[in-house]
C-alpha cells in the first residue's frame, strides 16, 4: 500500500507543469486581474481592421439592441478582406460571419485587448471621441453588452482592455461595437488597432 | 479497495467529461488552427483530389478561401510542438434555407493529402428540406498525433447534406467558422 500511495505521489508530481518545460512569469501589468483558472486562458482570437468614422454610430444615437438591416449595429470587422482605402459602415452588422468571433465550444471570456499602432500622418494628433463595447450576440441576432463602454481615441500606441468573467455559449458571437462620443470624430485610417480575445474553454 | 477506488477515480477525471480523450500529456483541448470559410468555386468536387485543398496561408484576406494544390506550401498547417489533433469543427456563421445546396466535407490529411488522418472527416451541411442556423456546431473527434515540426493540411469537397437533396455543392455552403483542435 505504501508503495503504491509513493507511486500516485509521483504520478501526480511528474505530470505537473514544471515537467512540461513551462515557465510561468507571473507579476506582468497585463496579469494584475487573473480569472479563476488563469492557468489554463489563452489566446482564442487574434486580428487586426483598417479603422474609419464611418464604422462608428452617428453621435447622438444608441446602441441598437436588436440586428436591424437599415441600422447596422457597427461592429469591427474581424474576418476577411478589408479594403486598403478604409472599413466603411456597408457590411457591419454585427450578426455577419465576418463580424464576429464565434466558437463551437463554450467559453468564459476573460479579457478583450487592443493595442493601435498609427504609422499614418495622424498618427501625432489622433484626436477621437469615441467609445467601444464588447458585446454577445446571440444567433437570433440580440446583441448583449458584456464589457462596458470605454473610451476609444485612436494614436499610435493607445491600449484598451477588459477584464471580464463572460461565459460565452457555443455559437455565440463575440464583437466590438463604436459609437461617436461627440460630433467632432477624427480618425486615421492607419492606426491598424490589433486586438486579441483571450478566454478558457469549457 | 483502495487501489481500485483511487484508480476509478482517475479514470473518472473532469478531462473525460469535458468530451476530450486524446492521450496527450499536459493541458487541455485546444484551437490548433482556425478561420473563416469564404467557400471557393474550386471547392466544389465530387471526390477528394489531391489538387483541391484549402488555401490556408494569408495574403490579402483573413479567411480561408482559396483551393490550391496540396502539395503547395499554401496548404500546410504546421505545428513547431508536438500536438494531439483531437477534433474537426464548424459552426454555422451564416443560415441556409431549406432550399439551399449548399454542403461541404472537409477531411484532414498528411503527406500533401497523400494519407488520410483516420476519423478526421466532417460532413457539413444543413440536411434534405432543413434549414441550417447560425450557431449549430458540427463536429467530429478523433485521435491522430502530429510530431512537432510536421503539417497536415484540410482538403474538400461537396458534402450531401444539403437543404436542396441532389444537388449539394460546397460553394454555396456559406460563409462559415471551420477549426481544428487538439492537445499540446
Amino acid at each position: 500500500m505504501r508503495a503504491l500511495l509513493l507511486a500516485l505521489v509521483a504520478l501526480f508530481h511528474f505530470s505537473g507543469v514544471s515537467w512540461a518545460r513551462e515557465t510561468i512569469v507571473s507579476g506582468d501589468s497585463d496579469h494584475a486581474y487573473l480569472p479563476t483558472d488563469h492557468q489554463r486562458e489563452v489566446m482564442l482570437h487574434r486580428f487586426s481592421f483598417r479603422t474609419d468614422t464611418s464604422i462608428y454610430l452617428a453621435f447622438g444615437e444608441n446602441y441598437t439592441t436588436k440586428y436591424d438591416q437599415s441600422a447596422a449595429v457597427h461592429c469591427v470587422q474581424q474576418h476577411a478582406y478589408q479594403p486598403t482605402v478604409a472599413m466603411t459602415n456597408t457590411n457591419r452588422e454585427c450578426t455577419k460571419a465576418e463580424n464576429s468571433f464565434r466558437a463551437p465550444r463554450p467559453f468564459k471570456l476573460t479579457r478583450v485587448m487592443l493595442v493601435t499602432a498609427a504609422t499614418s500622418g495622424f498618427n501625432t494628433s489622433a484626436f477621437a471621441q469615441a467609445a467601444m463595447r464588447i458585446i454577445s450576440i446571440q444567433p437570433d441576432g440580440t446583441v448583449a453588452e458584456v464589457g462596458s463602454e470605454q473610451e476609444y481615441a485612436s494614436g499610435n500606441g493607445v491600449a484598451k482592455s477588459w477584464s471580464l468573467a463572460e461565459r460565452i455559449p457555443a455559437g455565440v458571437g463575440v464583437g466590438l461595437q463604436l459609437r461617436r462620443t461627440s460630433s467632432l470624430v477624427f480618425e486615421t485610417v492607419d492606426s491598424r488597432p490589433t486586438v486579441e480575445l483571450w478566454g478558457i474553454w469549457e | 479497495m483502495l487501489a481500485t477506488l483511487i484508480f476509478a477515480l482517475m479514470l473518472l477525471s473532469p478531462v473525460a467529461y469535458a468530451g476530450e480523450f486524446a492521450l496527450g500529456p499536459s493541458g487541455q483541448e485546444r484551437v490548433i488552427a482556425s478561420s473563416m470559410l469564404e467557400p471557393d468555386s474550386g471547392w466544389s468536387i465530387g471526390s477528394y483530389d489531391a489538387s483541391n485543398c484549402l488555401g490556408v496561408e494569408f495574403e490579402q484576406t483573413t479567411s480561408w478561401n482559396d483551393d490550391v494544390l496540396c502539395n503547395s506550401v499554401e496548404a500546410e498547417l504546421w505545428t513547431a510542438k508536438g500536438v494531439w489533433l483531437t477534433g474537426l469543427r464548424v459552426v454555422v456563421a451564416t443560415a441556409l434555407a431549406d432550399d439551399s445546396t449548399g454542403a461541404c466535407e472537409f477531411r484532414l490529411t498528411t503527406g500533401n493529402a497523400g494519407s488520410a488522418i483516420s476519423g478526421a472527416v466532417l460532413n457539413a451541411g444543413p440536411g434534405d428540406s432543413t434549414a441550417m442556423a447560425v450557431g449549430t456546431v458540427y463536429e467530429v473527434a478523433f485521435n491522430h498525433r502530429l510530431a512537432a515540426g510536421s503539417s497536415f493540411e484540410i482538403e474538400v469537397k461537396n458534402g450531401d447534406q444539403c437543404g436542396d437533396s441532389g444537388s449539394c455543392v460546397c460553394e454555396t455552403f456559406g460563409k462559415q467558422h471551420l477549426s481544428v483542435w487538439g492537445r499540446y
